[in-house]
């Protein structure tokens, strides 16, 4: 089962290698975009269809908290899962995340062997949860 | 069939590449203690999510201790000096084997 996969990440070097480990072999269709305001545009304008955000904490523009916050409260968009990529050892962030209502999150540095696991299984949870 | 592990190993040697301009101003900066550049503690904050994930953990923990003590009030120069130092043995030696 393939997904379609918004990548919310100002490194591109880690949008890089996230997209290479999420597509190599499967049928993911990643999207990428490098802050949170140009995610928003995009979920809110474009009205585009995605089964999973990953979302960075720490970028310029718009942080990934404010825009969980935002997804979270939008009615048309609170229903997508999203996992937050958060650095190892900021448990603060995580908490912080969750409280915003956050589905998951990942800890970078992440195994890119291992990242289309943790994605599908914080995807099947929430569908599950539904 | 491409193996996904081949895959991996060539991105990291584009990575050391790409990071290359980033990792010789970090290091140059930590050396000769100009820690007043404006992106310094943006780039050791990248390098330390960055370069993990590439598989150069060493790498990762270096930034990591740079930019922890980078926030510091006073930073202390010879720590800092101490890990340019080690960021530059540890970077020559990826640029070799790449």
């Amino acid at each position: 089962m393939g997904l379609r996969i918004l990548l919310v990440e100002d490194d591109p070097n880690i949008r890089m290698i996230a997209k290479t480990s999420l597509t190599f072999g499967s049928d993911n269709e990643v999207v990428e975009v490098e802050n949170g305001k140009k995610a928003l545009e995009l979920l809110r304008e474009k009205d585009d269809n995605f089964d999973i955000i990953l979302l960075d904490v720490m970028m310029p523009e718009m942080d990934g908290f404010t825009a969980l916050s935002q997804i979270k409260t939008d009615p048309k968009l609170r229903h997508i899962p999203v996992a937050m990529l958060t650095a190892m050892a900021q448990k603060a962030d995580i908490e912080r995340s969750i409280e915003l209502g956050a589905d998951g999150y990942i800890e970078k540095p992440f195994d890119p062997i291992n990242l289309p696991k943790q994605v599908e299984d914080i995807y099947k949870r929430c569908k599950k949860g539904e | 069939m491409v193996d996904f592990n081949e895959i991996l190993s060539n991105l990291r040697n584009e990575y050391i590449q790409q990071v290359g301009k980033d990792i010789s101003l970090l290091i140059s900066c930590l050396k000769e203690g100009s820690f007043d550049e404006p992106d310094l503690r943006n780039i050791a904050h990248k390098i330390r999510g960055s370069a993990g994930t590439y598989g150069i953990p060493e790498l990762s923990e270096l930034a990591a201790k740079a930019e922890d003590e980078l926030k510091k009030e006073e930073p202390s120069g010879e720590l800092l000096k101490q890990i340019g130092e080690e960021m530059e043995k540890l970077y020559n030696k990826l640029k070799d084997r790449g």
